[in-house]
Parts: C-alpha cells; structure tokens; sequence
C-alpha cells in the first residue's frame, strides 16, 4: 500500500521579484481605467492639444507657411502647461479615489497581510497616476520633439535644443509627482473618494486664491509661491529657462519641495492596515 | 523569547488608554489552535498582532521563528482571513482572489489556477463569476477564506471564520479547517463560541482584557470550570415547595428564592439538568421557564478570572 507525504510541502515555482510587488498593483489599476470607456474617451480628448501642437510643428514646416510658428523651447513647455488642467483632473478621478476606496472597504489589510509594505502600497497607487500622467505629459512631449527632427531640413534644431528631452522628462516628472503625491494624501484623509476629489481641488484652487489675494492686498509678489499652479509655473523655467526673469524660482522650488514632503508624511500616518482609533 | 509556530514574549498593544494585549507571554505549538474570547477580549488584536498589521507597543511576536512586524517575507507563509469585510463590492469572488494572490507574485497564470482551486476548496466554483456585491454573508466569509487559503501558506489566521454561515457552511468549513491541519498546516482559529473551538481542535487559549486567561487542553480547562459552581434558575408556580426539595439534594450547593423562582448554585450542572425532570414531576410544580446564566463564555471567564 502506498504511504503519502500529508506533510507541508511549499510552493516549489518562481515569484515575480520582491522589488516589482508594487507593479503588481499599478498594473491591475492601469487595466482598470484602461478597460473603461468613459476614461478612454477622456485620453483621447486630452490627445487633442497633442495632435493639434503636431499640427502646427507639420505647418511650420511647409513652405507657404515659414514662419507661422517659431518651434522652441517654449513651444514645449506651452504645450506641458496646457496639459496641466488635466493632470488635475488625473488626480480627481482616479487619483484621489485610490486609497480612499481602500480605507472604505477595509481592503488595505489584505494587501498588508500579503508580502508587501506599505511603501510598495502607495509606490503602485502612485504608478497609477504617474503612469497616466505620463501618456499625458511626457510621451507627446517627446513624441512632438522627435517630429520636429523628422521634418527639419539641417541639425540647427537639435543642436539648438538637446536638452530639451531631458527638460520635458524632468519637468513631467516634477509635476506629476507633486499633483499625483498630493492627490494620494488627500486620497488617504478620507474614506470617501468624492471628498478626498473635493478637498484636493480645494487645495489647489484655495492657494491660489491666498496666493493672489495676499500679493494684490500687499502688493508684495512674493507670495506667489503660495499659489500651487505658481509653484509649479515657477518650478518650469528651472527645465526650459527664464531663470533670470522668474525670481521666485527657488522659493517655489522649496514650498513645491515642502508640499511633496508634508503629502508624504500623510501618507506614512494614513496608510495603515488597521484604523486605530485612540 | 519561546520557540512555536507563534511565539508572543512580554507582548502589550495599547489604544491610546485603552489595552488591547496586556504583557502576553506564549508559545502556540503545531496544528489547530482555538483563540478563545468574549468580543473585546483582545482575540483580533492578537491576531493583527500576529499578521503584523499593528506593531505591539511593547514585546514581541515571532511567527514560524521570524519576527512579523515589518517583515513581509514572512506574509509568503502565512494567510489571513479577517473578520470584517473587505471587499471591492463590484469584483467578482475570482478577480478578487485572483487580484489578492497575485501580491504574492505569482504569475498571472498561476493566481488564477490557485484562485479556482480555492473558490473550489471552499465550494464558491459554480458562482466564481457573481459580483461580491451579489454573495451572502456566508458566501463572503468564504470568499475571504479562499484568499486566505489560495496560496497554500503554513500558517493560516483566521479571525472569526464561521461568522454569519449556515450550519451546513459551519460543517464544511470545520471540515476544511481539519483537512488543513491534517496535512501538516498550523491553523489558529478565533471565536467566542466555545463549541465552535471545540469542534475543531482540543487546543485553546482563553483571553480576557487582554491577557491570556488559561491555555492547553479545552477538557483540562472544563474540569477546571466545573469545580466553580453553576447557576441555574428556575421560574415556577410554587417555588418555596420546590426550594423544599432541592434543599435536601446532594448537588445543590446553593440556593436564593425569590417570588418568581429558584435560583440554584451546582457544582454538577450535568447531574442536576438529568435529575430535575423527575424532581419536578413527583411534585407536580409547574415549571414555567429553565436559564442558565452562567451557560456562556463570559461566565466561564468571569470563573477563571475569579
């Protein structure tokens, strides 16, 4: 008669590495919004300025229309700026639902229970967010900038401009890890993702708000750099010039700097399996 | 620090004033464990000690001789049924599973293999595709145990398990529990039904306010409760006859009577619940309603403690 082993015997296969658990998690959330047509419609419609930049670089280049458009290095950032309002709009919806959705239905400790820290938690929840943020941003950037090598005649371009991926890469990236850390923060402080939306577009739009009224009352514009949107104007010519003119660069710099640090620290408090209430 | 599957030295978690383990020293050793408690004992603060979802305030806890807290490899070889629900409402029970072993880092193949053969285990196959929003209460319970269960771990915690299912569901999922530890998994178990533990292991261990109150063999621990007296009252037509002739009856220890019955004290429960009908009968009194207000875990707790 045969004797069977009934002892534990583990699991013999491969696992993915412990460094990539995160992607875990930023790959079933892209394939979420991925799969939803209401978000496909809103990636194509925030393709357009893309397309229509793409536009004005072919125009540019025919011979009826020299000089209809100077394509530089404010071009490029023209066209990150213009992508900001739906950045913002990345870190309503999704973004501030992420974790919120999480701490409602108690499902942050059964991914803390699994082989993953809560720092691998939030760089997936954060990859979502950075991984739209960077079909939006950075792809087109780059995707415009290497058009415009193809349809130049000589290298004066690329000579002219190669720092310019760079500056679009590092931009892009400041940018979206700002808004995008901000929008997990506020995303954690509540359990609702409908007011973690609310209060991270209140945090954009109220300092602002302070930001302008502060440097109209006192006249004083440094107060610029209380404003979100200025910090991160301001932080634009560090990557694409006008250091010169912008004076307010380092301060913003700093603010933007202590705003990634505060949401992290948000995070670090908020991001926990079990709600303690004390 | 003593050696076990879980293993707690001078282990305390506090809530602001509030003490949810209170200074535990344990060793839990191989196969089922019953966590025995009234709600708010401490049982699932134990537990979430014990996964490392909190960090103790003081102490430590050591799962498979590896300290839990901020180790996630250890995760690898432990699973954790919660009691509480924690669900996406729209998923269904496969994606949900399949989604949680994947964190694993099983491939994506394999997660879904292992989830079918959880939701298999746990006999959710047929409604693998319905929406968890969709399930019964016992079908969740057991949706959270096919993640628990899904990637074969060692040490499996489980926090309430049989809340909320039929006696049917209980059955099975008490079978399934043996079948486990028969195949050489450590399982620890809680619940504040003391024949739900019994059911399935021998092994407990009692917990009040946070502190392990007895532990061992659950047989050793009902003598030991035994030796306490057990109150039964007992409302009747006529109680002063029937205090009468208790009075006279070996195994009634104790004796309070008031105008709507007899409260008895007996340190032989068995004996007197036997002996009372025939009792009761020779007298012809009319016996109107029979409560046992020490018949729960609080009361045998309340004896421990005493």
């Amino acid at each position: 008669m045969p004797i069977y082993d009934q002892t534990y015997r583990p699991y013999r296969g491969s696992f993915e590495p412990h460094t990539m658990r995160w992607w875990t998690i930023a790959k079933a959330g892209l394939k979420h919004y991925m799969s939803r047509k209401l978000f496909l419609l809103f990636l194509f419609i925030a393709t357009i300025p893309a397309i229509v930049r793409g536009v004005l670089i072919w125009l540019s280049h025919q011979a009826a229309m020299t000089g209809f458009q100077i394509i530089d290095a404010s071009f490029y950032r023209g066209y990150l700026t213009w992508q900001g309002p739906f950045l913002l709009l990345i870190c309503i919806w999704p973004g501030a639902i992420l974790i919120a959705r999480d701490l409602k239905s108690n499902a942050i400790q059964l991914y803390l229970c699994r082989p993953l820290t809560r720092r691998d938690y939030v760089i997936g929840k954060f990859a979502i967010i950075a991984g739209i943020g960077t079909l939006l941003l950075p792809v087109p950037g780059l995707l415009l900038f290497l058009m415009e090598i193809g349809l130049s005649d000589n290298m004066d371009f690329v000579v002219n401009n190669y720092w310019l991926p760079l500056s679009i890469l590092g931009y892009s990236a400041v940018v979206i890890a700002g808004a995008g850390l901000l929008a997990l923060a506020a995303s954690s402080m509540t359990k609702s993702g409908r007011y973690a939306g609310l209060l991270f577009f209140a945090i954009v739009f109220v300092s602002q708000m302070i930001g302008t009224v502060l440097r109209l009352i006192t006249g004083n514009q440094a107060f610029i750099v209380l404003s979100l949107p200025e910090m991160v104007n301001q932080t634009g010519s560090l990557f694409f010039g006008g250091f010169g003119e912008q004076v307010y660069v380092i301060p913003s710099l700093t603010m933007y700097a202590a705003l990634i640090a505060l949401s992290l620290w948000v995070l670090k408090r908020r991001v926990k399996a079990v709600e303690i209430v004390t | 620090m003593q050696q076990g599957i879980v293993a707690a030295s001078g282990l305390s978690r506090w809530y602001g004033q509030v003490i949810g383990i209170n200074d535990v020293t344990l060793s839990i050793g191989p196969g089922i464990t019953g966590l025995l408690g009234p709600n708010g004992a401490g049982k699932s603060t134990f537990m979430k000690l014990m996964t490392g979802q909190i960090r103790p305030s003081r102490g430590e806890v050591t799962v498979l001789g590896e300290p839990v807290w901020n180790n996630p490899h250890i995760m690898k070889r432990m699973g954790f049924c919660p009691e509480q629900d924690a669900f996406y409402w729209s998923m269904s029970g496969l994606a949900w599973v399949e989604g949680l072993i994947s964190l694993n880092g099983y491939s994506r193949a394999e997660s879904r293999q292992l989830a079918l053969a959880a939701l298999d285990a746990v006999g959710l196959l047929d409604r693998k595709d319905d929406k968890i929003g969709a399930y019964s209460k016992g079908m969740r319970q057991r949706v959270k145990l096919a993640q628990a269960i899904a990637h074969d771990p060692e040490v499996l915690i489980l926090d309430e398990p049989l809340g909320g299912m039929d006696p049917i569901g209980r059955r099975q999922t008490i079978r399934m529990i043996k079948d486990w530890a028969a195949r050489g998994r450590h399982i620890i178990v809680s619940s504040h039904i003391l024949h739900e533990i019994e059911s399935m292991t021998a092994t407990i261990l009692l917990v009040n306010h946070g502190r392990i109150v007895a532990e061992g063999n659950v047989h050793e621990i009902r003598e030991l409760i035994e030796e306490h007296p057990h109150r039964i009252f007992i409302q009747c037509d006529d109680p002063r006859r029937l205090a009468g002739r208790l009075v006279g009856w070996p195994v009634v220890a104790g004796m309070r009577l008031d105008a709507e019955g007899v409260e008895v004290q007996t340190s032989k429960p068995d004996v007197f619940f036997n002996g009372l009908p025939d009792l009761v009968l020779a007298d012809q009194v009319k016996v109107t309603r029979l409560l046992s207000p020490d018949d729960n875990l609080q009361a045998i707790f309340d004896y421990l403690v005493k």
